[in-house]
């Protein structure tokens, strides 16, 4: 899975839009007092299943974005963004060919304490190992 | 030649059918959150709780049990839905993760996890 996260990081530095549009991509949470808007990323299910020759690996990437801008315009800005850089994006995973990556399901808003407001939007790839 | 119609019957044979494997399939989910959040945390243990907590990314650990008595299911025999999940405020909160806490899942985690499962109930032979 580290493989696989050091994909997604690769990939999110790759594309200036998003980086300039954040302060940074962060696994797990940002370190307190880190600026808005930011994006965390966490690895929140999967499965390794085998095909008739190969080992196959099905994984969720949980990415929040996190703003406190009082609109939500600078959070879903964001989120048009971070579409646009994963949508089925092709990852480059040492031993392993990414079969697809892509969204799956509505992202869903959190509002926080101290006017945080967190959109979650869930990824499913799949993995094959060379 | 005599047709006779038998659409009715075949679709109500069929929505009763899938109903039950709907049925078996929450409440196996039920079950399955249940055993995910069961277990001792492996994380730190903070001052004045009586167990250790989860490790970020992990099922929460068992505290007080309240979490895993919450766990239930609907069932929606119209829409043919299930809704399995918990009505714990805190709950969310573990599942999802916020700009402090990073996240627990266990509710989508076993989602996924039994989907080859959930295939087979509700595939096997109609009768």
């Amino acid at each position: 899975m580290d493989a696989v996260i050091k994909g997604l990081v690769r990939k999110y530095r790759a594309d200036s839009a998003i980086v300039a549009a954040t302060t940074g991509l962060f696994l797990g949470v940002a370190p307190q007092g880190t600026a808005t808007p930011f994006i965390t990323l966490n690895v929140i299910g999967g499965y390794p299943w085998d095909t008739f020759d190969k080992e196959n690996e099905l994984y969720e990437i949980q990415f929040s974005i996190f703003d406190k801008d009082t609109s939500a315009n600078t959070l879903y800005s964001v989120y048009d963004k971070l579409k646009t850089c994963f949508d089925w994006t092709a990852i480059t995973i040492s031993g392993y060919v990414s079969l697809y990556f892509k969204r799956i399901a509505q992202p869903i808003l959190e509002l926080l304490e101290d006017n945080v407001k967190q959109l979650i939007v869930t990824y499913r790839g799949e993995i094959e190992a060379e | 030649m005599i047709f006779r119609w038998y659409g009715d019957k075949v679709t109500a044979t069929l929505r009763a059918y899938y109903l039950e494997r709907l049925k078996i399939v929450a409440k196996m989910l039920v079950g399955r959150i249940k055993e995910k959040i069961s277990h001792a945390g492996t994380g730190r243990k903070w001052p004045g709780a009586r167990r250790a907590s989860s490790k970020p990314g992990e099922p929460p650990a068992r505290q007080t049990g309240d979490l895993m008595k919450s766990i239930t299911h609907e069932i929606d025999a119209i829409n043919l839905r299930a809704v399995v999940g918990t009505n714990l405020q805190y709950a969310r909160k573990l599942e999802l993760g916020d700009d402090r806490i990073e996240p627990r899942p266990y509710l989508r985690s076993t989602l996924t996890e039994n989907e080859p499962l959930i295939k087979d109930i509700i595939l096997q032979r109609v009768p």
